[in-house]
């Protein structure tokens, strides 16, 4: 009676353990096909972002009614005046609108020297004025 | 009666021991199958690098027709238009597992549009123009697009918008 009882115990001890075991693999089973059971895709945050730049440098470099170039403007000013922000908008909200949750083209008058950060989701790109000014394009994801 | 009590509790531990040899190798199966698909799981499903690869020839197309934030001013030359990726210095090269399918994995256009106008400029497209098709398809296994715009000036500060579409097929190795 004694061992029947001794043996009744232990049955049900791994009984349970079993309905544990399998529990803990189905879920990481689940969680596994979850997880990787897509194609993996390489989506990465960028730091630096050709196009953008390259749009930035010629908006830089555009020349207002008057035959005066946006960088000059802005030098002389240390800010933007209308046609610039217009030009700007149009520019960086239209092509970069919808990759980038953020977008400002402003004057940055804290600027030491050009720094590469590695903020994940963050294109910085600055161009020098004058003193600690400069000129900074910033996108955040 | 004390001798057949201690038959039976030996007798009954032998029993059970088999019962959880078997027991052990049972969990022992399922926990090493379980393995083996999480492993498959997440090895058996090649990375998807087509959208890096997209970036990366759309960056190319960019740096080819731009320089120090001016259009180039061969971009606008018929001779450039005739041998476009040659020009860019763009090969639709790729492995040899692709077979007679090799030059059919990428699609590029370049549209030079007026920034104020909107009027077409230039247009030069190079590759597989059926992967253009796919492009407003959902589904899987579908080749990947990629469209990015720059705003770009040539040096009589005329003002262009610059299209760029980049496609890439290669299923078979990124999308399974």
């Amino acid at each position: 009676m004694h061992n029947k009882k001794g043996q009744v115990g232990e049955t049900v001890t791994w009984i349970v353990a079993t309905v544990i075991i399998i529990l803990i693999l189905a879920v990481t089973l689940f969680a596994s096909e979850f997880a990787f059971g897509k194609s993996k895709k390489l989506d990465f945050y960028k730091t630096t972002d050709t196009l953008a730049s390259k749009s930035f440098f010629s908006y830089l470099l555009t020349k207002n009614p008057e035959g005066k170039i946006v960088y000059e403007q802005i030098k002389e000013q240390e800010d933007l005046n209308e046609f610039n922000e217009n030009l700007g908008k149009d520019i960086f909200q239209k092509f970069y609108g919808s990759e980038y949750a953020e977008i400002s083209v402003r004057v940055d008058a804290t600027f030491e020297q050009t720094m590469v950060e590695f903020v994940p989701g963050k294109v910085l790109e600055t161009v020098k004025l004058k003193d600690n000014k400069a000129i900074l394009m910033a996108l955040f994801k | 009666m004390n001798k057949i009590t201690q038959k039976h509790i030996s007798k009954n531990k032998k029993g059970g021991e088999k019962i959880l040899s078997v027991y052990w190798f049972v969990i022992l199966f399922i926990v090493a199958a379980a393995i083996v698909y999480m492993t498959a799981s997440f090895y058996g499903k090649p990375y998807d690098v087509r959208q890096v690869e997209a970036d990366l020839l759309t960056n190319k197309i960019a740096d080819c027709i731009s320089e120090a934030g001016y259009l180039k001013d061969e971009a606008l030359e018929p001779q450039f238009k005739d041998d476009f990726p040659g020009n860019c210095g763009i090969t639709f090269d790729v492995e040899d597992s692709y077979g007679p399918k090799a030059q059919e994995q990428f699609y590029i256009k370049l549209t030079l549009i007026d920034f104020s106008s909107k009027n077409t400029v230039f247009e030069v497209e190079e590759g597989n123009v059926n992967l253009v098709y796919s492009c407003n398809l959902k589904g899987n296994n579908l080749p990947f697009c990629l469209t990015r715009s720059f705003y770009i000036i040539d040096k009589n500060n005329n003002q262009y918008q610059a299209d760029i579409l980049s496609i890439i097929r290669k299923t078979e190795k990124n999308a399974q």
